[in-house]
């Protein structure tokens, strides 16, 4: 009788177990509506899927693209780039540089209100973007700067460390937008859980890991935003994400996966649109230390590759072949004849280089499928000469710290990534014998006149004579096969039809502002 | 009895410190530098050298292992390398969810698995009994994560009746209590079934049988518990399996859990965070696996005698 009493203690107990444990999972659950993905013409929100969560929500302490994202629908910056890659007035309504530019003046817009109802003033301006020179996440776009004075209530000045006519597209950078000087200060550290800025949508909550939230700032100085609501969702799994904006559940898919492109695109209330990026896709050679430092080895390797293959069969045609080793969608870039595949031309370069049975060597990849495939295509081409490739797959921390910081490698296949839409910034961190090392200049090369140029184009206020100077740095470049540019990466978004004004942007930049349901 | 629950919390401080000192080992001497993913490749040298020495990280190891241990366990927990937030505010904040994905999947699988068990042994090499082991066979080599997409495709996009991702209310936990239960679900039918199996031969049910114990009496009152008592070992086991498991599942239906977070901490390297969620992890395992111990007590009284010394 006993035993009998304790086990239904136990199946009891069990039992309560499994209702409290479902009690609470109904008690749970953060907003409880329903997703409605019903009728388009009602609704004035819109959720934005994202594959991760933002690092923080404080401009000067971000550093990644999903990020930038998020940020720039509440801040502004102090001008803007447009679709069309040109650079416009923002919180900054024109400027002027001066003589030997190395300061910027800046008139600054009035009547811009913060989301907390304070007036912009040119103190906050000068404030944001001293608090973000001082940030060790912004280094990519403020090397340059050394610090930003008032000068009275509708100017602020910029100074630069050196000439340098890229600041004004660094301006354009996520990182460098306006905060209040006040709010920020009230905050200190917590900033990023406050965030107080000037942007179309105003900061509402952010449950980390699982969603941002804003709503419309009907302030706004650009004209009150169409959708009043702006759920940023994250989901780490791109398929599920594809399968949420296929339901509905979400009305954006940012940077959606190449696997899911044929199926989504052949769905009738899904729009699809990819375009080139901010990336360039090559092959770099460590010019100092090892095979490689021969230069017409190097050589014989490009004669020896085939780019249209290696988009068509490394990235499933998802790219852009180019030869110039200034990356696509970025000022300055124009079609360059580079090289070209002619094997009989490797073969005897191999020869001449002192390899006429050629040889063996080692290719260290970043395992992800995006660098592995192309290298296996760069494996087979090279195998047509008799270059025999040994594939080194790795780990991404593992593979950075070892070609990019260490520089100990032979070849390796690698992507730039633009920041900003000056050519300044790829070409001093990559090619520049100043930034060698440390995860910048990873090629190592030694090329006679190449430093000079790529410091005389960075001060070059004439957009003819600047073009002429790039020119010849990719001439050097090619001669010198530094690298060998590959193709142009390419990036997309998929959307819900309905809404209205998503575009493509190559450094992606999407104003939620412009959208509004049809 | 006082006493071995004592005892075991101690036992459990050792374990706890061991693991902590192998992952902050395993994490210092995996390549990749955490002021580069914080900063971004674009950084520069300077300014990756100023984070690192921000938070110590020129010390020699046993420093900083040192410093870490004694600043938790005096309540001080360090930033994090990527949200620069006290990790146990994070961690505290994603755990339950997690913990309630494990629970919910533990009590599926015991309550589908145990009973489907129950029926297979009763009703041997019947129709019920080859199905369910077949099924059983079935779910133990389906990977959790394909067949969480597969209930996705299945009851999210094409039927509509369920949430594809997130936790926004009760039903958005259906799919993910499946997906996670359902390898556990599957060994715990086998075990069930073969250990009923073996108990009901046992001498004792035949004495049953004979003094005039009804079908359900000898089911459940005599063999029921001595069949259960490795099938209760298991669930204990499980539930550490189905935390480890909620990690994948996590990732695939887009739930902000502990997981989620434990995968991106290590592929940061912010080993602060990673340290706090696998200790998080293994107190919690530990503790399950302590219940289960004294749940045996309840279910076979002979096995108290060992807890309490003489």
């Amino acid at each position: 009788m006993k035993k009998g009493k304790k086990m239904e203690k136990i199946f009891s107990l069990l039992l309560v177990l499994t209702l409290a444990v479902g009690i609470s999972a109904c008690g749970s659950g953060t907003t409880g509506k329903e997703e409605n993905a019903g009728e388009s013409a009602s609704r004035d929100d819109v959720i934005f899927s994202i594959s991760s969560d933002t690092t923080s929500l404080d401009p000067a302490e971000t550093k990644d693209t999903v990020s930038y994202l998020v940020i720039f629908q509440m801040f502004d910056t102090l001008v803007r780039e447009e679709p069309d890659g040109t650079i416009a007035p923002a919180l900054a309504e024109s400027w002027e540089w001066n003589d030997d530019n190395t300061e910027l003046t800046l008139a600054i817009r009035q009547g811009v209100k913060f989301h907390n109802g304070d007036e912009m003033t040119t103190e906050d301006v000068a404030y944001s973007m001293n608090r973000a020179i001082a940030s060790e996440y912004t280094s990519a776009v403020t090397s340059e700067f050394d610090r930003m004075e008032v000068v009275d209530d509708t100017h602020v000045k910029l100074i630069l460390v050196e000439p340098y006519v890229a600041a004004l597209n660094c301006l354009c950078n996520a990182n460098l937008g306006i905060v209040s000087k006040s709010a920020a200060e009230e905050a200190g550290g917590n900033f990023e859980e406050n965030p107080v800025g000037t942007g179309a949508y105003k900061y509402v909550e952010w449950a980390r890991g699982e969603r941002i939230e804003m709503e419309a700032n009907e302030d706004y100085w650009r004209g009150a935003p169409s959708i009043k609501k702006l759920t940023f969702k994250i989901h780490t799994d791109k398929s599920t994400a594809a399968i949420a904006l296929e339901k509905g559940e979400v009305d954006i898919l940012y940077y959606p996966n190449t696997s899911d492109r044929t199926n989504l695109m052949n769905q009738e209330n899904i729009t699809w649109e990819e375009g080139p990026a901010t990336t360039l896709f090559y092959l770099a050679f460590n010019c100092r230390d090892g095979v490689f430092a021969n230069e017409k080895l190097r050589q014989a390797v490009c004669y020896a590759l085939n780019r249209e293959d290696i988009v068509a069969l490394g990235v499933d045609g998802l790219g852009i072949p180019t030869e110039s080793a200034i990356p696509a969608c970025t000022e300055f870039y124009k079609d360059f004849d580079g090289y070209d595949q002619d094997l009989e031309k490797a073969k005897a370069l191999l020869a001449e280089a002192g390899y006429p049975d050629g040889l063996s060597i080692t290719m260290k990849t970043n395992q992800s499928s995006q660098y592995s495939k192309p290298t296996e295509v760069i494996q087979s081409q090279l195998a047509e000469v008799g270059i025999t490739v040994n594939i080194e797959l790795m780990e991404r921390a593992a593979y950075l710290e070892e070609t990019q910081t260490a520089c100990d490698y032979e070849c390796t296949f690698y992507v730039i990534t633009n920041n900003i839409t000056d050519p300044d910034y790829i070409m001093t961190r990559r090619f520049h014998t100043k930034m060698e090392g440390g995860g910048n200049n990873f090629t190592l090369a030694r090329i006679e006149g190449l430093d000079e140029l790529i410091d005389a184009a960075r001060g070059e206020q004439d957009t003819a004579k600047r073009q002429e100077l790039y020119d010849q740095i990719n001439e050097l470049i090619y001669e010198h096969a530094v690298i060998d540019p590959l193709y142009t990466g390419m990036t997309s978004i998929a959307y819900n039809s309905s809404l209205d004004g998503v575009y493509c942007s190559g450094s992606e930049r999407h104003y939620v502002s412009e959208y509004s349901w049809k | 009895m006082i006493k071995y629950i004592l005892k075991r919390l101690l036992m459990m401080i050792p374990v706890i410190l061991g693991i902590s000192f192998i992952i902050f080992a395993i994490m210092d001497l995996t390549p990749g530098d955490p002021a580069a993913s914080a900063l971004g490749e674009g950084s520069s040298v300077e300014a990756r050298e100023r984070w690192r020495e921000e938070r110590g990280l020129n010390d020699p190891f046993f420093v900083r292992y040192g410093r870490f241990i004694l600043d938790a366990l005096r309540g001080e927990f360090p930033d994090s390398y990527s949200t620069n937030e006290p990790v146990n505010e994070e961690v505290l904040y994603r755990f339950p969810t997690t913990l309630k994905l494990a629970l919910l999947g533990t009590a599926l699988s015991v309550v589908v698995g145990v009973s489907v068990g129950i029926i297979s042994a009763v009703k041997q090499y019947s129709i019920i009994d080859s199905v369910s082991m077949i099924t059983a066979m079935l779910l133990t080599s389906i990977p959790a994560f394909w067949m969480g997409l597969m209930l996705i495709l299945l009851f999210s996009l094409k039927l509509n009746w369920l949430p594809a991702t997130g936790i926004d209310n009760w039903k958005s936990y259906i799919l993910p209590m499946i997906a996670v239960a359902i390898n556990t679900m599957a060994s715990l039918i086998r075990l069930t079934r073969s250990s009923m199996l073996e108990v009901i031969r046992a001498d004792y049910i035949r004495t049953a049988k004979a003094k005039g114990a009804t079908q359900k009496q000898v089911i459940f009152k005599h063999a029921l518990r001595n069949a259960l008592l490795p099938v209760i070992t298991q669930i204990g086991i499980n539930f550490g399996i189905q935390l480890g498991g909620a990690i994948i599942i996590e990732q695939v239906f887009a739930i902000p859990g502990l997981g989620t977070l434990m995968i991106n901490s290590v592929r940061l390297k912010d080993t602060p965070m990673v340290m706090m969620s696998i200790t998080f992890v293994a107190i919690a395992a530990g503790l399950v696996n302590l219940v289960v111990d004294l749940l045996y007590t309840l279910i076979d009284p002979r096995t108290k005698s060992t807890f309490v010394k003489n």
